[in-house]
């Protein structure tokens, strides 16, 4: 209704007679509308064509790459994208440690990978990545920080180990699409948290202040995670040096 | 010719492509019409190389006749009128004079009362034109009575312009359409994508002149007058005209009908020329619906829509995750309405807007949006239906008499509007529809249900929440008890306080109305409006006897009570109460000015929350919050959207540690309730349990720990905090927010 109502003020075009300009515009917007409708839906090859404008596409854009190991079909790795290289270094260990806990039975001595730097979450929400462009500490809103899916072992009284989940937190670098033991696979190339709880940040553990999740900053391990385990992207609120982590509220429409 | 120098016109534009009978209009119109109806180039309508005087409705008569069984030829074309639709033959039908408008007046059918908003009306009435020299006699927005200046160097050889538009169908349902057929759009498609590309950018008429001018452009009709009339000849778009007073106190309807002079501020509903001082739109509902039922795409995604509402009402769910779990939906669905073809549960909503403020106009639009769309499209506001916005230039006097045409179509709707034509139905059907629940914020729902709001001893609406009268500050505050004495008003915890129901309600309203009507003094109406909260009777709630009798099919809508009028979230929550716990904790709504409360923060530490919430703007991603902004300063422009971060997401943490606990657990206690209720996707019924269990810890918490049971601090027991109460009953009445 509010909304309705904020789209009625600029038909409004004459302040000397202001309900009757008001009530011909939005006659005249009826029937455009009407007309725009029926063009859409009866000729929207030539409708598209004479007003320029292609139907919106919908689901996931063109060049995005479907995460195979997810059960949602919209959930993928967006464009841009990378051409393949190969992974060196830290990146390469990383990969290989992954796909040994990942239980893949071959694990190559090189890997190639396409790297993205956007991806759609199984949660609806567009997750990006720490390298996006030389303005993005300034200019964008951060929606790199991530919670993650993820399991602990711990030791039960009969000193067997137990597993639960426990949600990590940690920034993506990038996101990796690589073909590997006969299937491809997505990865999510992450930076863990550093807290109060966990120095050094080798696990992504958050602390607790006042019952709510807190950091220290990034800088811990870095590695790579199925992206199916990203949960969700998380906001922050900097206080004395602690970034909280605030309630993620669902939106009932998702602009990114 | 007519009395009063009025003349009968039965050219194409007058009688809507021979829909109607002629039209009465003035000796200059019929003029220039009938000059106009020998310019073949400028009547859309014509069809082909068909001679003007043959009656060329002849051919389209039978081309449209074929589809809804008009008659053939000219002059029966013309008298058939709603069912022909295109008859071009001005001159054959010139004689049919009244008795074509009689056939009409026969022929017209369910949506007769309404009429299209092209050239001219199509004869149809509505109640308020039964009165002498109504509304209809007038159709000042007639393009036809203002001689266009230039109109002949305006003429473009017939060869540019081409065919002109034909119908395609007439459904017995009047329904808002384009009414050409798909190859005559493709004909004219230049000239439709630019008029709509023109008016979606909202371009002066100048403009549009210049760029129909540009010898790039490829329309065919080069000038905006052209072009208006091409548009009004092709698209259909069920619109009525009532009379209203000129300073927008009432609308002349339902008991108003008969009436000359507006009984608010006496001014004539007539100018001297025996013309309407004023009009007041309407846009048809029922052909609103007709046309998204008729969509091949949203209409068959409504009716797969409708079947799942009634299946999921059937099979119940644990909690409420749409309307069709809520109470008011099965009440239609107890009564059968949902049988027997297809049923549009509708929202409607009205609030106040201003614009102007120096020139003072103010408009209570109202419209309908659709459930049976999908929770997406429904949010969308080309699926918020504009049914009427109230004259200004301030807020109605009477703002019942302009739901009246509103409430005659629901009825209408109500009883079932056969003869619509739906997708993958050979045959026509019934549209049904029904109020599910009204959306205002609190001064619009009292306006609606004619409660005296604020100023009333009881004020809630649900239930009998008595307040107490502070004569210092002449307000009614309502406190759990009364300061004073120590009596109960009302319980948190086991409420009993009684219901409203509709019969008590009603109750009310006449004995209010019997008040009035046996001449009691306006202090003892006043006295009695007070200590009921009820003004009189209301149109949707509890509507007087010649309401009753006029729309005998809204009973299943009265027998709601006021479970259809929900307490709208967003203004209640949003707007009211997490503000109100801001200017309490950061000092900004003192009690007898006193600073040392224990749950004022000091002031170093707001401005540092404010500060920390600017800073946040980078680390919060853009789906969480648009912007965000400093508390401290902007507080006072905040929207809802920024109290809902607020009290769903940064509340929490700007708050910890900074206030004492058991204030900041009050306050937690409505940020857990808000996570529930502000989720789009429904809740479960434990959900709602936790959701109520929050709520009653934060009203009880509110009034022990805040309020304290004292005198000076009753400022601080608003209305609002004890209506939270109402929150999870119209949950369950309403379904989600």
């Amino acid at each position: 209704m509010e909304r309705k109502i904020g789209t009625l003020g600029k038909l409004i075009r004459t302040a000397s007679n202001p309900h009757a300009s008001l009530t011909a515009n939005v006659t005249r917007h009826c029937k455009a509308d009407l007309v725009s409708s029926f063009g859409e839906l009866y000729v929207p090859k030539e409708w598209a064509a004479t007003t320029g404008k292609q139907p919106e596409a919908t689901g996931i854009p063109v060049g995005s790459w479907v995460i195979p190991e997810d059960v949602r079909p919209d959930c993928a790795l967006l464009p841009p994208k990378k051409p393949s290289l190969h992974l060196r270094g830290m990146e390469l260990e990383s990969m290989r440690a992954t796909l040994m806990l990942e239980s893949a039975t071959e694990v190559p001595l090189a890997t190639e990978a396409k790297k993205y730097y956007r991806a759609k979450l199984a949660s609806g929400s567009v997750a990006g990545s720490t390298v996006v462009g030389s303005d993005s500490d300034k200019h964008r809103r951060r929606n790199y920080s991530v919670r993650i899916n993820s399991t602990e072992e711990f030791f039960l009284p009969d000193r067997t180990v137990g597993k639960r989940l426990v949600s990590t937190f940690g920034a993506v670098l990038y996101y990796a699409a690589v073909f590997i033991d006969g299937r491809p696979m997505s990865f999510a190339y992450v930076q863990r948290v550093k807290s109060a709880k966990d120095r050094s940040g080798r696990y992504g553990y958050s602390a607790m202040n006042y019952g709510i999740e807190t950091f220290l900053g990034l800088g811990g391990s870095t590695y790579y995670l199925p992206v199916a385990a990203l949960s969700e992207v998380v906001e922050t609120i900097e206080r004395e040096g602690v970034h909280y982590v605030l309630h993620t509220r669902e939106p009932f429409s998702v602009s990114e | 010719m007519a009395p009063g120098g009025a003349f009968d016109c039965d050219c194409f534009t007058c009688t809507d492509g021979g829909r109607a009978g002629p039209k009465r209009v003035s000796r200059s119109t019929l003029y220039i019409q009938r000059k106009h109806e020998k310019r073949r180039r400028l009547d859309p309508p014509s069809v082909g190389s068909a001679p003007d005087d043959d009656g060329g409705g002849s051919s389209t008569s039978a081309g449209v006749g074929a589809g809804d069984g008009a008659g053939a030829g000219a002059r029966e074309g013309a008298g058939a009128g709603a069912g022909a639709g295109a008859g071009a033959g001005a001159e054959a039908a010139a004689g049919a004079g009244a008795s074509a408008s009689d056939s009409v007046g026969a022929v017209a059918g369910a949506g007769s009362r309404w009429s299209d908003s092209g050239p001219a009306g199509n004869g149809r009435r509505c109640d308020a034109d039964e009165t002498p020299g109504s509304s209809e006699a007038s159709e000042a927005s007639d393009p036809g009575d203002v001689p266009t200046p230039g109109i002949e160097t305006e003429i473009v050889p017939e060869s540019e312009v081409g065919h002109a538009p034909t119908p395609i169908y007439q459904p017995s349902v009047s329904t808002n359409e384009l009414r050409l057929p798909i190859g005559q759009f493709k004909d004219h498609i230049a000239d439709l994508a630019l008029h709509a590309c023109t008016v979606r950018h909202d371009l002066t008429q100048a403009s549009i002149a210049d760029l129909l001018k540009l010898s790039s452009t490829a329309a065919k009709y080069r000038t905006p007058f052209l072009m208006e009339r091409f548009i009004d000849a092709s698209v259909n778009l069920e619109t009525r005209a009532v009379d209203c007073c000129i300073n927008g106190c009432v609308a002349f309807t339902h008991l108003h009908t008969q009436q000359t002079v507006c009984d608010a501020c006496g001014a004539a509903r007539y100018a001297a020329s025996g013309k309407p001082a004023k009009q007041v739109i309407y846009w048809s509902l029922i052909a609103w619906l007709a046309h998204r039922l008729g969509d091949p795409v949203i209409g068959k995604a409504m009716l797969k829509n409708m079947a799942a509402a009634r299946t999921a009402a059937e099979e119940g769910a644990d909690g409420v995750h749409d309307y069709p779990h809520s109470e008011n939906f099965r009440h239609y669905l107890d009564r059968k309405l949902l049988d027997g073809g297809p049923f549009i549960p509708v929202n409607v909503g009205t609030d106040g807007f201003q614009f102007f403020r120096q020139n003072g106009f103010e408009g209570w639009p109202v419209t309908a949006t659709p459930q049976s769309l999908s929770p997406n499209q429904r949010t969308r506001n080309k699926h918020q239906l504009l049914l009427v916005v109230t004259p200004g230039p301030k807020q109605p006097v009477d703002l019942e008499s302009f739901l009246h045409p509103i409430a005659e179509e629901l009825n209408e709707l109500a009883k079932g509007v056969p003869g619509l034509i739906i997708p993958n139905s050979t045959t026509p059907v019934t549209l049904r529809a029904g109020v599910l629940s009204f959306t205002t914020d609190q001064p619009g729902g009292d306006k609606l249900f004619q409660s005296t709001g604020v100023s009333s001893y009881v004020y809630n609406r649900l239930r009998l929440f008595k307040g107490v009268y502070v004569p210092a500050s002449s307000h009614i505050y309502f406190p759990r008890t009364d300061p004073s004495n120590g009596d109960v008003f009302f319980k948190v915890l086991n409420c009993t306080a009684p219901r409203r129901t509709e019969a008590s309600i009603a109750a009310s309203a006449a004995e209010i109305e019997n008040a009035r009507a046996e001449g009691k003094s306006v202090a003892y109406q006043t006295r009695m409006q007070q200590k009921s909260g009820v003004k009189g009777y209301s149109l949707f709630f509890a509507p007087s006897p010649a309401a009753r009798e006029a729309y005998p099919h809204l009973k299943d809508l009265w027998d709601m009570g006021l479970t259809a009028l929900p307490y709208d979230t967003m203004h209640l929550v949003l707007l009211n109460v997490v503000p109100h716990l801001w200017r309490l904790f950061a000092g900004l709504k003192l009690v007898n000015k006193k600073k040392d409360e224990d749950y004022i923060m000091p002031k170093v530490t707001v401005a540092r929350i404010g500060r920390e919430l600017r800073g946040a703007r980078r680390t919060v991603p853009m789906a969480q919050a648009m912007s965000l902004r400093n508390i401290e300063v902007h507080h006072k422009s905040f929207k809802a959207i920024d109290w809902m971060h607020f009290i769903l997401c940064s509340g929490e943490f700007l708050l910890a540690g900074r206030i004492p606990s058991d204030y900041f657990d009050i306050f937690m206690a409505l940020s857990r309730a808000c996570w529930l209720l502000f989720r789009p996707r429904g809740v479960l019924k434990t959900e709602i349990e936790a959701i109520d269990k929050d709520l009653k810890y934060f009203v009880s918490s509110y009034y022990t720990k805040i309020y304290r049971g004292t005198t000076e601090r009753l400022p601080l027991c608003r209305s609002t905090i004890a209506t939270l109460l109402d929150i999870v009953p119209l949950l369950w009445a309403c379904g989600p927010a």
